[in-house]
Parts: C-alpha cells; sequence; structure tokens
C-alpha cells in the first residue's frame, strides 16, 4: 500500500533538485492556494498569476526551510503577503472596484431563477468580504475555505491565537452586519 | 448562571474549544436570549460563506512554474547568478529599507543585514507593509527585470 509523502518530505526533496516532489507539492496545494488567493484578490486571474509566484518562491526557498511548524502555513504566509503586496499596488494605481469573479466566468446566457438567486447571494458576500480588513479576510478565509485551526493560521499571519480570534470574531461581526437584509 | 459567552462564540462555531468549554457554552446558550441571538447571528455569517464558490481552474499552474523554476536553476537560482548586480541591488534595497523603518514607527527592515537575511526576510514575509513597501517594490523589480531577462 503506497503511502503520500508528507510535505516535509517532499520539501527536503525538493531542495535536493527532485522536480517529482516539487511537482506532487505543486498539485497538492494548487487548489487550495489558487481559493485562498481568489478570496483574498476577488479576481480568478490575478489569483493565478500569484500562485505561480507562490509557488516559485516556495522552489526558492526550499533549500532554507526547516520543519519548524506546518507546511501550509508556511505556503499561506507567503501567498498572503504576495496577496497584500498586490493589494497595495492596486491602491497606489488607483484600482476602480469590480466584481472581477463574476467578470473573469464570462457566458452570461439565461439561467434558471435559483441560479440567479444564489449568483446574487455570493455576490453580496463576495462584497462584503471585500469591505473587510485584509487581516481580518485572510483568517476568515484561511479557517472557512482552507479548514486551517486557529494555530495553523496563528502561524501564518504571524500572530497570536487570541489575535486569530479577535480576527476572525470581528470578521464574522463585521460580515453579519454588513449581510443583514442582503441574505435570508 | 455562567458570565456572556460572546467573546467565545466564533471560535465555538469554529470548533476552537475543549469539549469542556463546548458544553458549557451550550448549556449556556439555552438559558440566554442575547448570546443566543448572537450566536445565531454568527452562525448566519460562517453559513453564508459557504456561498461562494470558486471558479474551476481551467489548467494547473504546474506547467508555468515549472518553467520558471527550471529557467532559474539553470541561470543559477538565488544568489548565484548576477551576484554583482544582485547585492548591489540587496544592498541599495536594504539601505532604502533601514532609511523607511527608521522613519516609520513599527519598521523591522533594519533586521535585515545582509543578502541572506533580507531573501529570507523577503520570502517568508515578517515585514510590515507600509515601512518596507517601496524596498519591497524596488526588489520585486529587480527580480522581474532579470526573469524576463535571457
Amino acid at each position: 500500500m503506497a503511502h503520500a509523502l508528507d510535505d516535509d518530505t517532499l520539501m527536503a526533496r525538493v531542495a535536493e533538485g527532485e522536480e517529482t516532489a516539487f511537482r506532487l507539492l505543486v498539485q497538492r496545494w494548487e487548489p487550495g492556494v489558487r481559493a485562498f488567493l481568489i478570496h483574498m484578490l476577488g479576481s480568478v486571474e490575478e489569483a493565478e498569476d500569484l500562485a505561480q509566484d507562490t509557488f516559485v518562491k516556495v522552489f526558492g526557498q526550499a533549500g532554507r526551510y526547516r520543519p519548524e511548524g506546518k507546511f501550509q502555513s508556511w505556503l499561506f504566509r507567503i501567498a498572503g503577503n504576495l496577496a497584500r503586496s498586490r493589494l497595495r499596488r492596486r491602491k497606489l494605481v488607483g484600482w476602480l472596484s469590480f466584481d472581477p469573479v463574476v467578470h473573469d466566468r464570462g457566458g452570461d446566457g439565461p439561467r434558471p431563477d435559483d441560479d440567479l438567486v444564489a449568483d446574487e447571494r455570493a455576490r453580496a458576500v463576495r462584497q462584503a468580504l471585500e469591505k473587510l480588513p485584509e487581516r481580518q479576510r485572510a483568517a476568515v478565509t484561511l479557517h472557512r475555505y482552507q479548514g486551517l485551526k486557529y494555530r495553523e493560521i496563528a502561524e501564518a499571519l504571524d500572530t497570536t491565537l487570541p489575535g486569530v480570534e479577535s480576527l476572525i470574531q470581528r470578521a464574522l461581526a463585521a460580515l453579519r452586519r454588513e449581510l443583514a437584509g442582503k441574505v435570508d | 448562571m455562567v458570565d456572556h459567552v460572546n467573546d467565545r462564540l466564533a471560535a465555538w462555531l469554529g470548533d476552537e474549544t475543549s469539549p469542556e468549554e463546548a458544553a458549557a457554552i451550550t448549556a449556556h446558550l439555552e438559558d440566554c436570549d442575547a448570546c443566543r441571538h448572537e450566536a445565531d447571528a454568527l452562525r448566519t455569517a460562517w453559513d453564508v460563506l459557504g456561498a461562494v464558490e470558486v471558479p474551476a481552474p481551467q489548467t494547473s499552474v504546474w506547467p508555468a512554474v515549472r518553467a520558471r523554476t527550471t529557467s532559474r536553476s539553470a541561470g543559477g537560482f538565488g544568489f548565484t547568478g548576477h551576484t554583482v548586480w544582485r547585492g548591489a541591488m540587496a544592498t541599495a534595497a536594504v539601505a532604502v529599507g533601514i532609511l523607511l523603518g527608521s522613519l516609520a514607527p513599527g519598521g523591522n527592515l533594519a533586521v535585515a543585514d545582509d543578502n541572506e537575511e533580507f531573501a529570507t526576510w523577503l520570502d517568508a514575509g515578517s515585514w510590515s507593509e507600509d515601512s518596507a513597501g517601496a524596498s519591497v517594490a524596488l526588489w520585486l523589480q529587480v527580480e522581474e527585470e532579470e526573469e524576463a531577462t535571457p
């Protein structure tokens, strides 16, 4: 029976230049990193660009990686910092807000009413997420969508357990206020 | 009756409490309308987050990542290639960062006092966003220019 190699073992092999190990890591973590970046940035295209950048940085740091925490916390820390940098650049260039996830999806034809209601709900939630401060958005996204535990989020965001709890509590409270009356 | 549990409700919803604390919170919610109302509201917020679906990827990033890392490896990944140029730019970036860090409260770039540490600091990301932004942008620009060079 084959056993999946754990992330730290794969990273050690990446450091030795083993491409197969790197490919396994990318394939294992690409969906999560990509989804996290979409939630952070609201754009599929940008998320895929930064997912690439994230894994290129993972490769570049493989020789210095030490399995002292969880690999996924380290990985999402890199992705989160890239997202933060990109969001800052948007501010610098006066980024105009739009709804890129819907924009990127394309092909808007006639759809059943249920789909439209679901789309409206999803749009309201996405907009509410976008209004959260970056760290609150990162914390709640890692917890809700990626299933990270508070301790892992603390490592990823370089904060404490009470800090994570506070971020998530405030994020949920803000979402509740923002979505009141918009979703049932 | 125990104290109100508002500040623990998010942890309770996210399964981040011990079994004993979870049981105490559940018992409290049965008797406390205010906390139960708050818990219901937070649970609604938690649940509606599930309404957001991520579009399925059309392609994997692997081919692009492989191409980028292969080309970097061939040219000497990290600080082994273009050492003089990269070293000079890293030094300049650190100098800018130290200056900004000294001007802005909370800046932590001054700890990056050599190229190796600067690279670790940049990639692992323990920097504060405002004070270090300019030097990070400078460094990223250098990297992007090098990547574009055949």
